[in-house]
């Protein structure tokens, strides 16, 4: 199973290094072009895509022999018990990034770690709560008057009160 | 010799109760700095700055060079509990104190980066009084040809940190010399892969993508499969199996030091590339007793923490000497001299040699008052072990977000980090390491801009250019051996090193 998956793996990564390399194309090089040797500005991360691309395909070969030796024998399974949680996590981490600035610190650092806890297994509201609401508020304070920091006020801006 | 032993018999002319006072707040303030990922000591040290106005110039430098001593060290505090390192510094320190911690060494893990950051620093301040100036000179010996090939060199680690696979290390050390080309082009000032993004016209920045590699992958990892750093040990035995290692590693400690002290001279080169060169030069010197490298290997702590707490020392050497700073904490502290109306430069030592020998002193101070501090944090460390792992992991996350977002205060860089925290996830879950990838970012721009102006230097004629340099030579000569040592030698001492793993 992980000789398919390196395999899989591989050929996404090979995609991504040939969809890399047709980007190239698109750097302007205008009046560098006389500079353009092996070391130019599109020519250096050719060289580069070019090793990976190398590099990729010994990966991709060895996983496809593994593969292939492996062909007949039982595979096991993967099973990813935490899937659902990794998801729900990086859908809370989206959501906490897309509000920080309109929403504010405050309003969006407290549900942000209520719901990591909850994912990790805290299953005590009172002190979840408590201990996230101590967290957030030593961040505040130790951001606001220990490293001179501002953290987004949101809808708490003066502006927006009055 | 004779300017050591001046300097420590003028010890208490030099630096008083204040000073010391002053020294022992920044020490233990940069520490925790240090330890907050995304914070860093360069926040602190320019955070500090305008407590420093009333300060005398020696008391000044105390404060400054406290939070650069202890924000060095702290990084690796934060590496080895939670597997995300507080500084870039700490990414080679993590690949060994992480596996330890997790394997119930937390507190050896800890107490040997202490003592190998306060070695570092004690070695690192002997060099820096002995030999200052003389060593200055070789800072202007080394131009783009001889960085660049330094840079080379250290890209050399990129196969070797990758565990059983080397390819799997080179090809994450060119995604991070890919991403680092993200950008304006360092010579021409072309765009190269920024969609019209503004953002992405400055590049991407160091502290998302470290952050989101190993932090917020970490936190995705450990939702699907829990690993927490324990301590099956006691303090006591665990300080004591640490201290040892002074007496069964010596060479390590020394080697390591030294290659920190050079490196630090090198403006531009940076506590990174110091700390995974040491952690390179270490590899071939494993013990059989202990376990691989990358599977909590006690050198490979030894020698990262060790390298990077003597560039600190190293850096100081062109800035006091030349006033070329070498990288921005060590501007901030020459902005912290200027402030106090003391120019740095070759006349420094001639016009101001009491604030010299007060550097010097205090600089040396710092590195010993490093140790106790240290072992003060490890015994707070233990109890941050026995929280629960919800209360960890959430402030883990908060530090990371708002650290990253401090830095710039861009909401961008946050996205910057939700990308690369995916990235980290999806690599580690195909096994692919993640250090290479930090080392490329990092090297990346050093070597290209570098070996770019070398070309433009040479005019066409890059070897017969190379050639009439001896030092690029020389170190060209070091990269031909780290390339090809390992494949010529593949039986004999194999340095493996176990699969990037913070957790």
């Amino acid at each position: 199973m992980q000789a398919k998956q390196d395999f899989v793996s591989s050929l996404v990564a090979l995609a991504l290094i040939l969809g890399w390399l047709w980007l190239t194309v698109s750097i302007d090089l205008s009046f560098s072009s006389d500079l353009e040797t092996f070391s130019g500005p599109r020519a250096y991360p050719r060289v580069l895509l070019g090793l990976a691309l190398v590099f990729n395909l010994v990966i991709l070969g060895r996983a496809w022999l593994q593969w292939r030796a492996a062909a007949g024998e039982p595979q096991d399974e993967v099973s990813t018990p935490g899937r659902g949680k990794v998801v729900a996590a990086a859908a809370v981490l989206i959501a906490f990034v897309l509000l920080l600035e309109p929403a504010g610190y405050i309003l969006t650092m407290l549900p942000l770690l209520i719901a990591v806890a909850w994912l990790f297994g805290a299953r005590r509201p009172v002190i979840v709560i408590g201990v996230s609401l101590l967290l957030m508020l030593t961040c505040l304070v130790a951001f606001r008057f220990g490293l001179n920091t501002v953290l987004p006020e949101g809808i708490f801006a003066i502006d927006t009160l009055v | 010799m004779h300017a050591i032993i001046d300097t420590l018999a003028n010890l208490p002319d030099l630096v008083g109760l204040t000073q010391i006072t002053v020294l022992v707040i920044g020490v233990a303030v940069g520490v925790v700095i240090g330890a907050l990922p995304g914070v860093g000591p360069l926040l602190g040290t320019v955070m500090a700055v305008p407590f420093t106005f009333g300060m005398d110039p020696v008391s000044s430098l105390a404060l400054l060079m406290g939070i650069y001593q202890g924000g060095s060290y702290g990084g690796a505090l934060s590496a080895s509990i939670v597997g995300i390192p507080g500084t870039p510094m700490a990414a080679a320190t993590m690949l060994d104190a992480r596996p330890m911690a997790v394997a119930g060494r937390a507190s050896e893990a800890v107490t040997l980066s202490t003592i190998g950051s306060s070695f570092g620093g004690i070695v690192s301040a002997l060099v820096l009084i002995a030999v200052a100036p003389s060593l200055a000179t070789i800072a202007l010996k080394f131009g783009p040809a001889e960085t660049a090939a330094l840079a080379l060199l250290g890209l050399t680690t990129l196969g070797a940190l990758a565990g059983g696979s080397p390819v799997r290390g080179w090809l994450m050390g060119m995604f991070g010399l890919l991403i680092a080309t993200i950008g304006l082009d360092p010579v021409t000032g072309v765009s190269r892969f920024t969609f019209g993004s503004v953002y992405l016209d400055s590049g991407l920045t160091l502290v998302p993508l470290l952050v989101g590699l190993f932090g917020i992958s970490e936190v995705l990892i450990q939702l699907e499969r829990p690993v927490r750093a324990k301590d099956a040990t006691t303090n006591v035995a665990a300080s004591i199996a640490a201290f040892r290692s002074v007496i069964v590693r010596p060479i390590n400690y020394l080697r390591s030091s030294l290659t920190g002290v050079f490196i630090g001279i090198l403006p531009g080169v940076g506590g990174v590339t110091a700390s995974f060169l040491a952690y390179r030069f270490a590899m071939p010197f494993r013990k059989k007793a202990d376990p691989e490298f990358g599977r909590g290997n006690p050198d490979g702590v030894v020698a990262s923490e060790t390298a990077n707490s003597a560039v600190t020392g190293g850096a100081l050497i062109p800035m006091l000497a030349l006033s070329i700073p070498g990288d921005p904490i060590v501007a901030v502290l020459m902005g912290g001299l200027m402030l106090q109306g003391i120019a740095p430069g070759p006349r420094l030592f001639l016009n101001h040699p009491e604030v010299v020998q007060g550097v010097f002193a205090v600089f040396l101070l710092g590195a010993i008052v490093l140790l106790p501090i240290g072992l003060i944090f490890i015994r707070a460390i233990v109890h941050i072990l026995r929280l629960p792992q919800w209360s960890i992991m959430a402030s883990v996350v908060m530090i990371s977000m708002i650290g990253t977002y401090s830095v710039s205060r861009q909401i961008l860089d946050l996205a910057a980090l939700l990308v690369f925290g995916a990235i980290g996830y999806v690599l580690r879950k195909g096994n692919y390491p993640l250090s290479p990838v930090v080392i490329g970012f990092v090297l990346g721009p050093i070597f290209e801009a570098n070996y770019r102006r070398t070309g433009l230097i040479s005019q066409g004629d890059l070897l017969g250019y190379i050639a009439t340099r001896p030092i690029t030579m020389a170190v060209l000569a070091a990269v031909v051996v780290a390339i090809v040592l390992p494949l010529v030698r593949p039986r004999v001492t194999k340095p493996q090193v176990g699969a990037d793993s913070a957790g």
